[in-house]
């Protein structure tokens, strides 16, 4: 049972401020990913929860105790670092086992708590390995299975797959999601990477700037993104945004193209589209607009195909494999109903 | 290159090498033979094969430890300081300094518009003194204290004079060891001071000896501080070796006391040298 509450958390570093009022309580076995660009503040963030960087106000509670001014080795959180952080002048087995030994768990017993981690993380024949002698893939398992010898309450990620090779960081993902539905453990993880994010979490924290965008599970905010941050950084290839004009429960993109929505508001707004739901149709129809398109990426499930519209609007589309377009033709596209979000141009809030 | 060319190059190379090694090893030759000579043996010409060319003799090893009442040099008073002096100013600078690295490597200081960097720098500046300014005020300071011609005096302006060097090699090491160690180490279970001694100081064993053999071998073979700082109730070994070279040198004396005197250096050298060249970082720091 480890619940972690933050509350009004504000960081500094010199002048700029890098946590501004974060808000947020992980729940009990939650998975919770912040995510956001660099200097998001989302690795300040972690570290004011594992006790390594102090906050400039609000507070940490960890099962309802405050963590001010505690250790962060009395916090009982273990952490899985970017860099791994193994001791280099250590085997695996002494790295594994030194948690155990320094908090003074009697041998045999730290001695099954080892062999059982690695039998599960499949590193038992590293044992006897220094740091340097193993591939970056080995080293991060072995960090992770630093982190479970301990079996803490509260497990830390700060962006463990992020200096391994693409194949690599898929297969750990899915080992590390694997991990969390076996052990239910209150789980934070930083990464800047939105795939990693959606896939992995429970819910989601958007940083930016040192403010939380939003905060959701990743259906959430991939289907209702709170503002533009949010539409443009989750969603692979992004959201397309471009502007256009409200009035009379209509929308005006490009000048004379317009989509049928339910808005109170007139005047400009920002229009947001993901690629999937931009329909392609042949011919002219109602309710679609022209686009010409300039670059096909088949991707072997589906395709993705940029385009042109009007003058410069540059739009990405994601169809079906089986769709066939060829360069420089026109299409007509259709917004998908009811996946159309609008924002606000100048505060980026969500109107729909 | 054809074969000619080769064998050119090659007999190049080892003559050079030849060549520098004799000027390096012959010294030591010539201290080792002088010492086994008796006066004739030294005076009478340039003589370098025992036996056949001189009568070996014992007299002037034996002399390092005789009394001075019957014409010995007693060294072993003046190398039992020299140990001590040298071993407890070593190793009190190679603690604080470490601890001092430390703290510079991983801390941020400030003092007005001061930051780490110039700290370091200030510690290294110490040493741009020459020592003849440093050794009047050192004097009158020990002098003050009552710690003039004392152990414990030479013992604090050592400490003085080598910390430097330490935090200097030091806060280079603990600067290459990725601050994730310790913040691993900390999550781990460790105090600061434990992640310290466990995890971040084994890391830099190599530098760590570095600093060791660089403090040893300053304060075994200082001849100024212990020339100006004792004279008569403590007498380190240089400034004894140095006294023997009065009105009429023993060679033979001389040339035994200088190869007993580097004979530590030698034995901690090799002692040390096993753990200078261990790659354990590799593939510590982000690839």
């Amino acid at each position: 049972m480890a619940e972690v509450r933050i509350e009004n958390i504000c960081k500094k570093f010199g002048s700029v401020l890098a946590l501004d009022d974060i808000n947020l309580t992980i729940h009990d076995n939650e998975f919770v990913v912040l995510v956001g660009p660099s200097g998001s503040g989302k690795s300040t963030l972690l570290r004011i929860i594992a006790g390594l960087e102090k906050q400039a106000a609000g507070s940490v509670t960890i099962d309802g105790k405050q963590m001010d001014g505690i250790a962060p080795k009395d916090r009982d959180v273990a952490m899985v670092f970017q860099s791994h952080a193994l001791y280099p002048h250590m085997n695996v087995y002494d790295n594994l086992a030194f948690n155990q030994r320094i908090r003074g768990v009697p041998r045999k017993q730290v001695d099954r708590k080892v062999r059982e981690v690695a039998e599960r993380l499949e590193i038992t024949e590293l044992m006897k390995r220094r740091p340097r002698q193993m591939s970056g893939g080995q080293r991060q398992r072995v960090a992770i299975g630093r982190a479970l010898v301990r079996d803490p309450q509260i497990f830390l990620f700060d962006e463990p797959l992020s200096n391994l090779d693409a194949e690599l960081r898929v297969r750990l993902r899915t080992e590390i999601k694997r991990l969390h539905q076996e052990l239910r453990r209150t789980s934070v993880y930083v990464t800047h990477d939105q795939v990693e994010a959606m896939t992995l979490a429970d819910r989601v924290v958007v940083l930016r700037d040192g403010r939380a965008e939003q905060i959701g599970d990743p259906d959430e905010l991939y289907q209702r993104p709170a503002n533009v941050f949010v539409a443009g950084f989750i969603g692979s290839p992004a959201m397309n945004l471009f502007p256009g004009q409200a009035s009379n429960n209509t929308v005006t993109i490009g000048g004379s193209e317009t989509i049928t929505l339910e808005t109170e508001r007139s005047g400009p707004v920002t229009v947001g589209i993901r690629p999937e739901d931009l329909l392609l149709e042949r011919g002219e129809a109602r309710g679609t607009f022209k686009a010409r398109v300039t670059l096909i990426e088949p991707m072997g499930a589906d395709t993705l195909i940029f385009c042109v519209a009007g003058d410069s609007q540059e739009l990405s589309i994601r169809v079906p494999r089986y769709v066939r377009v060829r360069d420089g033709e026109t299409v007509a596209l259709r917004p998908r109903e009811g996946a159309v979000h609008l924002f606000d141009p100048e505060s980026g809030r969500r109107l729909n | 290159m054809n074969g000619a060319m080769v064998n050119l190059y090659s007999g190049l190379k080892y003559g050079a090498l030849i060549l520098w090694s004799v000027f390096v090893i012959a010294p030591f030759l010539w201290a080792l033979s002088t010492s086994f000579k008796s006066d004739n043996g030294v005076t009478g010409g340039a003589t370098y094969i025992p036996f056949l060319e001189y009568e070996p003799s014992l007299e002037g090893w034996s002399a390092l430890f005789r009394d001075t009442s019957s014409g010995g040099i007693s060294m072993q008073g003046p190398y039992l300081s020299s140990l001590v002096v040298s071993l407890v100013s070593s190793g009190i600078a190679l603690f604080l300094g470490t601890l001092a690295a430390y703290g510079l490597s991983r801390f941020t200081f400030r003092a007005g518009p001061l930051g780490n960097n110039d700290i370091t720098f200030f510690f290294i500046s110490q040493r741009i003194m020459p020592p003849a300014i440093l050794a009047i005020p050192y004097f009158l300071l020990l002098r003050f204290t009552g710690l003039l011609d004392t152990h414990v005096g030479l013992i604090l302006v050592y400490v003085a004079m080598l910390l430097p060097i330490v935090v200097w090699v030091m806060v280079d090491f603990f600067n290459t060891v990725p601050i994730e160690l310790d913040e691993a180490a900390l999550i781990d279970g460790c105090n600061p001071i434990q992640a310290f001694y466990r995890i971040i100081l084994p890391n830099c064993a190599p530098g760590l000896v570095v600093a060791a053999l660089l403090c040893i071998i300053f304060s075994w073979s200082d001849f100024f501080f212990a020339m100006t700082l004792s004279f008569a109730k403590v007498q380190l070994l240089p400034p004894t070796i140095v006294i023997l070279n009065s009105n009429k040198v023993p060679w033979w004396s001389l040339s035994a006391s200088a190869l007993v005197s580097v004979l530590p250096l030698v034995i901690i050298a090799f002692v040390l040298e096993r753990y200078l060249a261990r790659g354990n970082l590799a593939g510590v720091i982000r690839e």
